[in-house]
């Protein structure tokens, strides 16, 4: 499952690696475009998926609507038994995470 | 003891006089001196150092002094203190014996010289004139210190003797100098007389400096016009002297200029003090002016490699090479200035050559009389005839016909004397050719008046531009313009055959025009208007037996027929009868693209029938079947009531229902359209149309005006679907419902009771369903008993066919309106902007009324820092496609404003696009790129009003210049031009789309002026108080155009400031985000920073959008500025009150204010009843 086009500022590429879903972000994640991640994340219900990891490497920008999106993400995975997780923030984004005291909860280390 | 001595060396001592007296340089005397003399003094070493001129001496070295066991001679150089010589010149009778011990006080560096090679005794031996006068010193050394007392005799002997032979030596050998330098000043001077050329004298002078004068370099500089003086060079090698040399910038040759005398440098220091880093730096060096009487007409330079050689006589011949040089000089410069001369007139040949051959306009020179003197290739080409045609021709001109001999010459003396009389004003006119082929083309001429020596006017130069693609399409939307306003306001089919006519025959300059409608039932053919100039009768019957085929062809095949084809007979019988040359008949259409008239024009004049003559035609036929379906409609229901109450007859009254219901456009229409027929179809007392809502929920009342309170719907406007009654009833089910009496009516629908109440007893729903879907419902209502019979049922069920239908279509249209308005409220975001140095407001007014979007644009780019786009464009038509075709416009310029070229080059690039894109004909763009930094504007309009200018203190200009065509009409004959304007702080700028200023019936200048007064009524310094005030001065209840106003004003005091007022939309936000990165990049603001400052007021932002506004016709504003401080303070501002408990709970926004304060220096929120106001506040003193 692949879905590359940029749409609405990001892009979200799903990569498949056995039971792990690592979805690509890229562009900027705001109140514009964070329902397309919503709905990527929610397109994952009922498939044979244990982790979502969600690399953020090429996001170049995120606010608190995605950031919001971010815990709402790892609640709702939390209560289906499933993981949730980011990586690969860049520094600025990494330091809005510190900010907000999202790091460890984000399972950044 | 010495006369022992010299008794011994007799001989030698002899040997030396003959030897001597034969020397006849100082070199042979030195050789003598040095090798006899050393042998006969018997010394190991010798040297000898003479004077060669004031203060400097040449030294030789003999024995083992030497390098070899030769004699060494050395170069010129100063005579340097405590010297032997130095000693013998000062001392009359010096006569220094040196010994070991006192070598070094004694003889200095040739002491430690001598002492090297082993000398233990050394003696010195002025050698003078017989006036006493020292010419050098001659020094012999031992290697023994006994030896020196034996012989000082000799030595004496053998210095006396060089004394005489070195005296006459040295003037010997400065005779010798002097004639050879002489010879060679007379050979430089014979050549210099034969030089014509800089280059030769260059070479002249400096291989005269150089031999004659012993020069190391030698130049000359000429004196220009303008007191510069350049370097005559030699046309070969590089020079290390500057090329030229500014009269006020300091330099030997400058200072020369303008001394009196010979400049002469003979202190190196001298040199490069005076003339530090501007001149190389030479150890000596004389300037020389070179005079012809007093006119200095440049300066020779003679750089030397020692002051030494700077003598009285160098000097002398330095005057002497000056006054040849100077000669020479100036001959070369006239030569040089003459072949100038020669060489601009033969460029200026070429360059008008050039001109008249590959210009784009044509070109042409004419007597007086009109005789073609001399064209160009393009000329020829424009007017369709040969060169050998052209030249040589005279009045009457083949390509000009219908002008005789003496209106020519009329003509062409007026243009002479026109451009005599105000040769600043630049005349244009346009004139008509005709090439041989037929073909018509329009030459814009100007002209000047050419002069000879005394100011006679010998004839005229001109230049003509082929204007043809412009004129075809400025007539051709100037002709679809007046007849479009002339069919606009015809009502019948009459005023459309009387608008049609009139405005097609007028501005197409017919001799006549006819509109001929045909009977759709039996064919007949009828002239409803035609107009003749000058005539009573119709000189030309188009519907007459022997001319009405064409008119059959075209209304028949649906295609212009134009008298293009006739044979000769056939012309002979249909047109010159009426004294006609050409006709063409254009066939109007119905919309169901039948041909229902044709309008048919006559021309006077025969000539062949263009493309783009047909492409106007076509257009007129569509025009004027729009019209006439519109009339049809209207004029058939005018006809149908009178008709109806003449016959009764159902049929027709179905068909002007019909009609009407066909061109209805919106519910409205639907619903007069039943009111005005239905109603009549089967006597209804009472009737009315409800619509379904959006969402099925409901039916609403389409109140038209003509539903009356005694009517049936006064109490009724809005019924929910499932209410039990009649119209939800009918509307649920879909099937019709009779009801047929006052009884029936209150069994069967009680909440009926009021209308029943009100007088009518029977009612007829009928369901308005089309493809499936429930439109509406149709209600009439009747006074008496329900009487209709079958027949008339049908006709019912018809007709509630027809409107559901027409329902369905005005419901298309609405989305339509409704999606081109959003697409277009997409495209043109309001927004009031503060940008680097400028602010900028726009306001965009739609076409009041049910008119659909029209294709009004403008944007405003920050292209980069310092760089600010501002265009405002108008596409023709309206609608969804206008929309479409503004939005590719819009664009397409800002991709292209990007590229940064000038405004008639980035038009020229749009004019290609526009070609391609639907829509994008005939459209029109004003364009500006301002410079923010130094306060200039570029602009070029295609086709588009001038924008307006205001500058504090003037009064308000349009701005003339930068003027081209509109985009889109194939014309690349010309690249656009394009203009530039200075704006000083304070001035705006208006751009506008000509909704704002055309308005029927009102010239466009007064409409301009109005425009001009608006603008000066009040304070210019508020781009956004301008257009409102613009807006609110101009509008007025007249039917109009859309309007898009952009306004900017330039004021170098915002440069700290950014400011961005816009609906509050999510999209916005992001580009409120951009417009902050921006401005902290244009004020250098770190990453960092940078990123938190972006981030909390795209927070406070988002706030406003979510939270702080009830839609999106709310606006929120942004402003950034640097407060004087170091502080970086932004303001968010909206019209609505946060409320905490909903922010925290939408939408996992709770983050937004804690992220603010986590990221700023300091936030405040201020809540009032109009708004809420976030400060954000930066410190970046301490950063920074």
């Amino acid at each position: 499952m692949s879905d590359e086009e940029l749409i609405d500022g990001i892009s979200v590429r799903t990569d498949h690696v056995g039971r792990q879903a690592i979805m690509a972000l890229s562009g900027e994640l705001d109140l514009v475009s964070a329902p397309r991640l919503r709905n990527a994340i929610a397109s994952l219900h009922g498939e044979a998926v244990d982790d979502v990891v969600v690399d953020l490497a090429g996001l170049t920008y995120i606010d608190s609507v995605g950031i919001g999106l971010l815990v709402a993400s790892r609640r709702r995975l939390d209560a289906e038994g499933r993981t949730f997780s980011v990586r690969n923030p860049a520094p600025q984004v990494r330091r809005l995470l510190e900010i907000t005291g999202l790091v460890e909860y984000l399972g950044l280390r | 003891m010495a006369s022992r001595e010299t008794a011994v060396d007799t001989p030698a001592l002899h040997d030396l006089t003959v030897a001597l007296a034969g020397a006849a340089s100082p070199q042979e005397v030195a050789a003598e001196a040095l090798g006899r003399g050393r042998e006969i003094v018997g010394a190991a070493s010798a040297h000898l150092s003479i004077v060669t001129r004031s203060g400097w001496c040449r030294s030789y070295a003999g024995g083992k002094l030497a390098a070899a066991d030769d004699i060494h001679a050395g170069e010129d150089v100063p005579i340097a203190r405590d010297t032997p010589l130095s000693r013998a010149l000062v001392d009359a009778h010096g006569q220094e014996f040196g010994t070991r011990d006192r070598f070094r006080a004694t003889f200095g560096e040739l002491g430690a010289q001598l002492e090297h090679t082993g000398a233990r005794s050394a003696i010195t031996i002025p050698l003078r004139r017989a006036g006493g006068e020292a010419i050098g010193v001659l020094t012999y050394a031992f290697e023994h210190s006994d030896s020196l007392s034996r012989a000082l005799g000799s030595a004496q002997n053998v210095a006396d003797q060089c004394a005489v032979a070195l005296d006459r030596a040295v003037l010997l050998e400065r005779e010798r100098d002097a004639a050879r330098r002489a010879q060679q000043i007379h050979a430089a001077a014979t050549e210099l007389a034969a030089v014509v050329h800089v280059h030769e004298l260059a070479r002249a002078l400096r291989d005269a400096g150089i031999d004659a004068l012993g020069a190391a370099a030698c130049v000359a500089y000429a004196v220009e016009a303008d007191g510069t003086l350049r370097l005559v060079d030699d046309g070969t090698s590089d020079c290390a002297y500057p090329p030229t040399s500014n009269p006020s910038s300091t330099s030997p040759v400058g200072d020369a200029a303008n001394a009196a005398d010979a400049l002469v440098i003979d202190d190196p220091a001298h040199m490069s003090s005076h003339y530090p880093g501007t001149w190389p730096a030479d150890p000596a060096a004389i300037a020389h002016p070179l005079r012809i009487g007093s006119r200095v007409v440049g300066v020779l330079y003679a750089s030397f490699p020692a002051p030494a050689h700077l003598t009285t006589e160098a000097r002398a011949l330095a005057q002497a090479l000056a006054e040849h040089a100077a000669l020479a000089l100036d001959r070369c410069m006239l030569r040089e200035h003459a072949d100038a001369q020669s060489r601009l007139v033969a460029s200026e040949r070429d360059r008008l050559m050039a001109i008249t051959t590959s210009l784009q306009d044509g070109l042409f020179t004419s007597s007086p009389d009109g005789l073609i003197l001399q064209t160009n290739d393009r000329f020829c080409e424009i007017v369709g005839y040969p060169r050998e045609v052209v030249v040589g021709a005279e009045p009457p001109y083949p390509w000009w016909p219908g002008v005789d001999v003496d209106t020519t010459r009329r003509v062409v003396h007026e243009i002479g004397r026109r451009a005599s009389e105000s040769p600043s004003t630049h005349h244009e006119y346009d004139l008509v050719f005709e090439r041989p082929d037929g073909a018509r083309v329009v030459g814009s001429l100007s002209a000047s008046p050419l002069h000879d020596a005394d100011g006679t006017t010998v004839g005229l130069v001109a230049t003509v531009k082929d204007v043809t693609a412009r004129v075809h399409a400025e007539r051709r939307l100037r002709v679809l313009q007046a007849i479009s306003e002339g069919l606009a306001e015809a009502r019948t089919i009459e005023d459309v055959a009387r608008a049609a006519v009139r405005r097609a025959g007028r501005s197409l300059r017919a001799l006549g025009a006819a509109f001929v409608l045909r009977d759709h039932r039996s064919g007949e053919l009828r002239v409803l208007h035609d107009e003749w100039t000058g005539a009573a009768e119709p000189p030309f019957d188009v519907t007459g037996p022997a001319t009405v085929a064409p008119l059959k062809e075209a209304l028949l095949t649906s295609r212009v027929v134009t008298s293009d084809p006739f044979t000769e007979d056939a012309r002979h019988a249909l047109l010159e009868p009426s004294g006609a040359g050409r006709a063409v008949w254009i066939p109007i259409c119905d919309l169901e693209e039948r041909s229902i008239a044709c309008l048919a024009l006559v021309f006077r004049r025969e000539r062949p029938t263009h493309a783009e003559d047909v492409t106007l035609y076509v257009a007129i036929g569509h025009q004027c079947g729009q019209a006439l379906d519109r009339a049809l409609a209207s004029d058939a229901e005018h006809r149908a009531r009178l008709e109806a109450e003449r016959s009764g007859e159902r049929t027709r009254r179905l068909q002007q229902a019909t009609a009407a219901l066909t061109v209805a456009t919106e519910p409205l229409d639907v619903a007069t359209a039943l009111t005005r027929h239905a109603r009549r179809l089967v006597n209804a007392d009472g009737i009315a149309l409800f619509a379904s809502d959006d969402e099925a929920r409901e039916l609403v009342l389409v109140d038209n005006g003509l539903v009356s309170a005694s009517d049936l719907a006064a109490q009724v406007v809005r019924v929910p679907l499932d209410a039990p009654m009649s119209l939800s009833d009918a509307a649920r089910t879909g099937q019709a419902i009779w009801v047929h009496d006052a009884d029936e009516w209150m069994e069967r629908y009680p909440a009926g009771a009021a209308t029943v109440a009100s007088g009518f007893s029977a009612l007829v729903v009928l369901p308005l369903v089309a493809d499936g879907r429930t439109l509406g419902v149709l209600a009439m209502a009747f006074r008496g008993p329900l009487t209709l019979d079958d027949d008339d049922r049908s006709v019912l069920h018809t007709l509630a066919d027809l409107a559901a239908r027409a329902l369905q279509r005005a419901a298309r249209f609405a989305e339509e309106r409704t999606a081109a308005r959003t697409l277009q409220a997409s495209l043109l975001p309001r927004n009031v902007e503060v940008t680097d140095r400028c602010k900028i407001a726009v306001r965009y007014e739609p076409a009041g009324g049910r008119a659909a979007v029209g294709g009004d644009w403008y944007d405003a780019l920050e292209l980069e820092p310092g760089r600010l786009a501002v265009m405002v464009g108008d596409v023709v038509g309206r609608g969804l496609h206008a929309a479409a075709a503004m939005g590719q416009l819009r664009s397409a310029l800002g991709a292209l404003a990007v590229r940064g070229d000038p405004p008639g080059v980035v038009l020229d690039m749009l004019d290609r696009f526009a070609e391609r894109i639907d829509g994008g004909e005939a459209a029109t763009v004003a364009f500006a790129l301002i410079d923010t930094a130094c306060g200039t504007m570029r602009y070029a309009c295609a086709g588009h009003p001038p924008p307006l200018v205001v500058a504090p203190g003037e009064a308000p200009r349009f701005l003339p210049d930068g003027r081209s065509w509109p985009l889109g009409i194939g014309h690349h004959e010309r690249h656009r031009p394009d203009a530039r304007v200075r704006l000083r702080p304070g001035t705006a700028v208006v751009l506008y789309t000509d909704g704002l200023v055309e308005r029927r019936r009102i010239p466009l200048d007064e409409r301009l002026a109005a425009l001009a007064a608006a603008s000066a009524a009040g304070p210019t310094d508020d781009p956004s108080v301008l257009c409102d005030r613009l807006i609110d001065m101009l509008l007025d209840d007249e039917p109009r155009d859309d309007i898009a106003v952009l306004s900017l004003v330039y004021d170098p005091a915002l440069a700290d400031r950014a400011q961005w007022s816009f609906p509050a939309l999510p999209p916005r936000v992001r580009d409120a985000r951009q417009l902050a990165r921006r401005w902290l990049d244009r004020h250098g603001v770190a990453e960092d920073l940078s990123f938190d400052i972006v981030l909390a007021c795209d927070e406070a932002c988002a706030n406003a959008v979510e939270h702080g506004s009830a839609g999106p016709d709310d606006e929120v504003e942004l402003d950034l500025h640097l407060d004087g401080h170091d502080r970086i303070v932004a303001t968010i501002t909206d019209r609505g009150r946060w409320d905490p408990s909903t922010m925290a709970a939408a939408r996992g926004r709770g983050h937004g204010l804690g992220l603010m304060e986590a990221l700023a220096s300091s936030v405040e929120v201020t809540r009032a009843p109009d708004g809420t106001r976030v400060t954000l506040v930066w410190n970046v003193g301490a950063a920074s």
